[in-house]
């Protein structure tokens, strides 16, 4: 061979050299750096080469473990044993976990990969190993599966509550239905007129019964708020009376048609303390008052029909006292002046009666004139005077101290108002006990007291003193007359008057009633006409 | 001074030795030294070499480089003498050294089976040394024993102590027993044709 191209050959080897031994240099930094715990194999399964990641995984050095079986760094030899042979048959990857021991004799659990090696004829020449250390990992894992495991637990105890909740739910909801068809049913049902009215005063409910009254349909009222209920002409009476606030009342009576008298109360449908609606109840009373009102004619026809003859026997009896039918002995005089005095009790009764039937036929009031209340309370005083006297009363009549206005009233009726109070107080007071008349007033009012050391009205029979025909118990006791009708026809002369009555009283100490009678600016328009 | 240490002559005769090695085999000593004594132990090596007047820098050879065979001697020898180690750790040495050889690892190939390994040895050999052949000796896989023959290779009695550590590794890389054992059952030195080895496993 020339001697130029053997110098040739060897520059080549020469570069050759280098270039692998640069190789090598690369391939030893390479395997320094990489965090991967990696070996090489022999055929056989001989460790030959390890990186510095593997020797800090094992805590072995390299010398110590280059030319060891590589099973000899596992606790499950075989494990590594099939693996090598799987990845030799299979020539592919091949992974596993298996517990690595270390220098120190630590189990550490990790992922091993084995691949074949092949010469670059294909031939197979050993292996390479991976290494990881899957401890972290693994209690990570362990760590998440029994988060979720537990997270899965909860979720089903959630789930569990939640689907009680919603068959307690369902079973509250089926429970309300009921209740709601249960109460649709009574509503409907109802032989009351009922009309529910929500916070905005939009009619809500209807039931039949008012449909019936007012001759209307649910679906053409329901939803329409009251003020546009007074163009209605079936609610119209309704929706007027109740006002726009819909305003409360009890047991007040409408008259809707000729022959249709409602009784009307007004409920606030409260939630809490927050009231969500108002309900109207109405009661069909048109057979009561057509009862009642058969009863007041009867009783002002019987009443007018003994009048007259019980006015006949009156001044029949007078004439026989007066000896103007002749002489009649002291006997005789006795026995008609009995009877008399009878007849003139069956006169005022008659009197009594009528004045509550005028009273109940609303014709009761009255012919107004103006007149001086002072005057009247006198004239009674005087009327009954004998009387005071009779019992031996101290009685007292206190004046104003300045004098009151005349007003409007009708003077008959607030005299026979008078009357009945002051003759109560007269017939209730025992002998030598004490009346007291006061009249007082303001620029608004005309105030009348009484005040007696009576029987007084026992404390469980207060609240019926005001009705017709009752007497209380004591006084029933003392004395038989009286028809119980006087407070009753009182109360309602003042009442219609604008005033108003009540009373204070304890049993067997005695008591006070007062009333007072409005003075109105109008009275005054009517003083200018005169 | 130690009783065995090398003289100028000595060192001047072994010079004379023909042949060359491939520079891993010095890179197997030093990788080896550093590895039992560390830096401080380097730091010895390289004063007992300065010592001896030769020049050997390990951090400066190449593994695929030729140098002369002597200085394969020599390194062997100034270890030994700088750390006054015994037959036993040289053999440890020659043990380990295939450890640290990137050209073990590159030639793998060859360790597939034993028997293919025992025959590609000749190969092997010529890839470290000029000198020297190795003759595969009979496989006897039934008595499990093989026998490795070295011919022509009469250099120094070290290297047959360092062959045995050396040669016991590339078996434990072939032969996959736990208890593998090398023998040097004939020796140049002492008058045999050959240096013949006789490795057995269990």
């Amino acid at each position: 061979m020339p001697e130029e191209k053997l110098t040739e050959i060897e520059k080549e080897l020469q570069r050759a050299k280098e270039e692998l031994e640069t190789l090598q240099g690369y391939i030893e930094e390479f395997s320094t750096f990489l965090p991967l715990a990696v070996c090489s194999l022999s055929g056989i399964g001989i460790i030959i080469s390890v990186n510095k990641a593997l020797e800090d995984l094992t805590g072995h050095k390299s010398i110590e473990i280059i030319g060891k079986p590589l099973e000899d760094i596992f606790l499950e030899k075989k494990k590594i044993d099939d693996l090598l042979k799987k990845a030799q048959e299979e020539e592919k990857t091949e992974t596993k976990e298996i517990f690595l021991i270390t220098k120190t004799r630590k189990e550490i659990l990790a992922s091993v990969a084995i691949s074949v090696r092949k010469d670059l004829e294909g031939n197979f020449i050993g292996y390479f190993v991976s290494i990881i250390d899957i401890t972290e990992s693994k209690k990570f894992r362990e760590e998440l599966e029994k988060r979720v495991k537990e997270r899965t637990l909860e979720l089903e105890g959630t789930k569990e509550a939640l689907i009680n909740m919603l068959e307690d739910t369902e079973q509250a909801r089926r429970r309300a239905e009921e209740e709601s068809n249960r109460t649709l049913a009574i509503i409907t049902n109802f032989t009351d007129g009922l009309l529910v009215f929500d916070r905005e005063k939009k009619l809500s409910l209807i039931n039949p019964q008012a449909e019936i009254f007012f001759g209307v349909k649910s679906e053409n009222v329901v939803g329409q708020p009251i003020l546009e209920l007074t163009k209605n002409p079936g609610l119209e009476p309704l929706a007027s009376f109740l006002g726009g606030e819909i305003k409360g009342v009890f047991r007040k009576e409408l008259q809707i048609q000729e022959n249709l008298i409602l009784e009307v109360s007004t409920v606030p449908i409260q939630r809490e303390e927050e009231i969500i609606g108002t309900l109207v109840t109405l009661h069909d009373i048109t057979r009561e008052k057509m009862v009642e009102k058969m009863k007041t004619e009867f009783v002002s026809i019987s009443a007018h029909q003994l009048r007259t003859p019980l006015s006949a026997i009156k001044w029949t009896l007078r004439m026989l006292l007066d000896g103007d039918l002749g002489e009649i002995t002291g006997e005789q005089k006795d026995f008609i002046e009995k009877t008399y005095k009878s007849n003139e009790r069956m006169i005022t009764l008659i009197n009594d009666l009528l004045n509550v039937t005028r009273i109940e036929e609303g014709k009761h009031l009255y012919k107004p004139a103006l007149a001086s209340i002072e005057s009247i309370v006198q004239s009674v005083i005087n009327s009954l005077k004998e009387e005071i006297q009779r019992r031996k009363l101290k009685f007292e009549f206190i004046k104003p101290k300045k004098k009151l206005p005349l007003i409007r009233m009708d003077v008959e009726k607030i005299g026979l108002a008078i009357q009945n109070l002051i003759e109560n107080a007269v017939r209730y007071t025992e002998p030598e006990g004490k009346v007291k008349v006061s009249l007082g007033g303001d620029k608004k009012e005309i105030k009348f007291e009484i005040e007696d050391t009576g029987v007084g009205i026992p404390e469980n029979q207060k609240d019926r003193i005001f009705t017709k025909f009752f007497r209380g118990a004591n006084v029933i006791r003392m004395e038989t007359e009286g028809s119980g009708l006087g407070l009753f026809i009182t109360k309602n002369i003042i009442e219609a008057h604008g005033g108003k009555i009540w009373f204070e009283s304890e049993e067997g100490r005695g008591s006070t009633f007062f009333f007072t009678l409005p003075i109105k600016k109008e009275f005054e328009e009517f003083l200018k006409e005169f | 001074m130690a009783k065995n240490q090398i003289t100028k002559e000595e060192i001047k005769k072994l010079m004379e030795i023909p042949g060359k090695v491939r520079g891993v085999v010095f890179k197997t000593d030093f990788e080896y030294v550093k590895e039992k004594l560390g830096n401080e132990g380097l730091t010895l090596l390289k004063e007992k070499i300065k010592e001896w007047g030769v020049s050997l820098d390990y951090e400066k050879i190449k593994i695929t480089e030729w140098y002369p065979v002597w200085l394969r001697i020599i390194s062997l020898l100034v270890i030994k003498e700088a750390f006054s180690w015994d037959d036993k750790k040289i053999e440890d040495l020659g043990n380990c050294a295939p450890k640290y050889s990137f050209v073990v690892a590159t030639l793998m190939r060859h360790f597939l089976s034993l028997e293919k390994s025992i025959k590609e040895t000749p190969k092997y050999w010529e890839k470290h040394y000029t000198v020297g052949e190795i003759e595969p000796g009979p496989i006897n896989e039934k008595e499990k024993l093989v026998v490795i023959r070295l011919k022509n290779f009469k250099l120094h009695p070290i290297l047959c102590v360092f062959f045995k550590g050396y040669f016991l590794r590339i078996s434990q890389y072939i032969i996959k027993s736990r208890k593998i054992t090398i023998e040097e059952t004939k020796c140049m030195f002492k008058g045999d044709p050959y240096h013949e080895y006789l490795v057995r496993w269990k």
